[in-house]
Formats: C-alpha cells, structure tokens, sequence
C-alpha cells in the first residue's frame, strides 16, 4: 500500500503558526505517512509596518520557504491538516480563495473519504473547525490535552493514523 | 578488489539552483544497481545556489551527516535548533521518530557545496537529535579525522546510531596515509577534491571506491596526486 499522504496547509505571519504546522507534520510522520507543506500566501501588500524586525524577518523567509496549496495538492492528500492562527476568520483574505478551491472541489464530488483535521493554538479555539466540517471531510477531532504544539502533533498524528485506517479499508 | 563508481557514472539533477550528483539512488534517480553500500544509503555531492535550498521535509529512521566544503548551509528544524554548518563543521541529525528540516544556502551571493550522507540506523523510532561539531582543519591534514562514528571517541565526532565511522582526511601531493581495514568490515572511499591513488588505482575528484576485507584484514594505502593533493571521506562499515 503507498504511504498516506498528509498535506498541511496553513497560514503563518511571523512563524508561530508555522510552529504549530511542523508539530503537526513530524506526529504525521511518526504515524509514517509522507507529509507536504503548502504555505496559504499573502493577498495584496501584506502590511508589515507594524511588525517587528524579527517578524519581518521571518515573513520573508516564509514567503521564501514555502509554496501555495494548488488543486492537485488537495487531491493527492490522503489528509488535510489545516493549521490557523489564534484569529482565523474564513473570510479572511488568506483562507478565503483556497476554502472556495476547497468548496468547488467538494462540490465536484472530489473530496470524498478525505481526512481533515484543524489546528489553531487554542484548544479551546473552534472556528477553523467549524469551517473545514462544512467542506465534507471526514474531520478527526483533536483529542490530546495541553496545548501549542505538542497538541498539535498528537492531531497530526491522529489525522494520519485515522486516513491510513481508512486507506486500508478502502 | 577495489570497485570504483566513476564521478560521471553517479546520478545527476541540475534545477534551477540545484546541482547534485548521486553515488546512489535519490530521488528521481533510481538505478538498482547502485542503492546503498552496507548500511550507506545515501552520498549526494550538492551544489546549492545562493539563497536558495531544501525546504521544509520530513525525515524518518535515518542518520543524516551533513559535511560543507564550501559556504554556508543554514538548517532549522521542528526541535527549534537553527545554525548555520561551514567547512571544517560536521552536523549529524537522528531523524528517528520523525524530524521536519529545512537546509538553506546562508549566502545570498556565494553558492554552497556540501556532501550529505544517509545511514540507515541500526534501530527505528529513535529519539529524534542534533548534533553539530567543528575541527580545526589542521586535524585532517596527513591523517584520518573521525567525524561520525557510533561512539564518542578521543577528539569530538557525531555519534550515529550505526556501526560505521566515517573520516575526513587530506593529502599533500605525494602525501601517503596507510588505513587498516579489519576482517569482515568494508570501505567506501569518496574523492571530495583533487585527485589520489587507492591501492594503486587512481581516483579523481568526485569518483567513490568500495572495498570489502573478507576473512583477513585490509591494508589501504593512499597517496595524493595532482597539483594541490586531496581531500576524502573514508567510511568504514559493517
């Protein structure tokens, strides 16, 4: 059987979301499945003039590092990991275009048997996964307790271990 | 006997910032015939753009030995460690369990060549770690500096978790080292730079050797030749 493939897909401005998404992809790789990043890109002029240096900083090497989720990045996942800052918003200018990828792509019938998980830093955080629960994954709640990210690769682990599973029962 | 794998005999990728050769099997290299040597799984010979470089990838159950001749590679990774390798530095990370790095050129003018080495590990699911050494480069003049090996030794190597010891070593032209391979243990020789002969048989810049002692033990004998010496790497393996 291939390996499961676990696409994580998240939107970091100075680097703690990204935090949360490496967390989340090193518990997919301890449940052995072959992970892929997808950084949700800037839309317009991000304004950084507010941020600090060190943020500045980082949202250059993030812009730099990582490449936008595309329609084949959505179809080849086994699961999807979506990973959000503290103040997610679905109309946010950042999630907006990808989630609507995600609508067409549901509505198409192509998301079937797909697993999604959402992490944002808060457990006690839940508008993401409100989101992605509309979009007709198969959503894996987050069952580890404490916070950041060890609860977050506790869920990435999960998220894999649970599309394996199914993977095998297809 | 002695069996060489020629430089232009190895893989090679060229994209658009990255220029590497493989010894073995990688990526969208695949050759059956050159998968590993013993527990050697990987020996990519890279040439990384300014800038630009490997981002963010996981790795599970390997130990991976980065060793830089030229520039600076900048590595971070999901444990928090950040730092950039230069020559005459050696990193050793243990992906064990499941590691997420990134490797970067440090430089946004000068490229980096840097030699990356996959083991695999005598064990799974190992704790993940990083380690990184430096040397003064005077240590791998006219001998053989242990950079990795499976335990610490009498001057400072990353320890993996294999049974192999690799050693960095530079010769002089005309510069002869004698290496003691024991009964049953086996060699991989790559030329990192320059040009000298193994045994009698002569290695230029890029080409690798293998070796395998047999019942009696091996006797090695180096010499450096062209105009400025050379410098390899010699693995020792189960």
């Amino acid at each position: 059987m291939a390996l499961t493939e676990v696409l994580i897909t998240f939107y970091s401005r100075c680097g703690s979301t990204e935090k949360l998404a490496l967390a989340a992809a090193v518990g997919a790789v301890q449940a052995r499945a072959q992970i892929r990043f997808r950084r949700l890109p800037d839309i317009g002029n991000a304004n950084l003039s507010a941020d600090s240096p060190e943020c500045r900083k980082i949202h250059e090497r993030l812009c730099k590092e990582y490449v936008a989720p595309g329609e084949a990045d959505v179809l080849r996942a086994d699961a999807i990991v979506f990973v959000a800052p503290s103040d997610f918003r679905a109309v946010s200018p950042e999630w907006t275009e990808h989630l609507d990828l995600i609508e067409e792509l549901r509505s198409a019938g192509k998301l079937h048997g797909k697993v999604a998980a959402a992490i944002q830093n808060d457990a006690g955080q839940d508008a993401l996964a409100r989101t992605i629960l509309r979009l007709g994954f198969i959503v894996v709640p987050s069952v580890a307790t404490g916070e950041g990210p060890a609860r977050a690769l506790a869920h990435g682990r999960r998220a894999a271990e649970i599309a394996t599973a199914l993977k095998k029962g297809a | 006997m002695i069996t060489v794998r020629k430089s232009e005999d190895r893989g090679h990728a060229k994209s658009g910032w990255l220029d590497a050769h493989y010894s073995f099997s990688f990526a969208s290299y695949n050759d059956p015939a050159h998968m590993s040597f013993r527990a050697l799984r990987v020996l990519n010979d890279d040439f990384i753009s300014p800038g630009r470089g490997f981002g963010p990838h996981a790795h599970r159950d390997m130990e991976i030995v980065t060793y830089v001749l030229e520039g600076g590679l900048l590595h971070r990774d999901s444990m928090g460690e950040e730092h950039v390798l230069k020559p005459n530095e050696v990193q050793a990370m243990s992906a064990g369990s499941g590691i997420v790095h990134s490797e970067v050129n440090a430089s946004e003018s000068e490229r980096v060549h840097s030699i990356q080495i996959w083991i695999a590990p005598s064990a799974e699911d190992l704790e993940p770690s990083y380690q990184q050494i430096s040397f003064d480069p005077s240590e791998k003049r006219g001998r053989f500096r242990l950079i990795a090996g499976p335990e610490k030794g009498s001057e400072p190597a990353t320890v993996i978790h294999q049974d192999v010891r690799i050693y960095a070593s530079e010769m002089k032209s005309g510069e002869e080292l004698k290496r003691s391979i024991s009964a049953g243990r086996h060699v991989w020789v790559q030329v990192l730079r320059g040009d000298v002969s193994m045994n009698g048989q002569s290695l230029k810049e890029g080409d690798g050797a293998s070796a395998s002692a047999g019942d009696m033990k091996m006797e090695l004998t180096f010499i450096g030749s062209g105009a400025n010496g050379c410098e390899i790497l010699l693995f020792d393996l189960a």
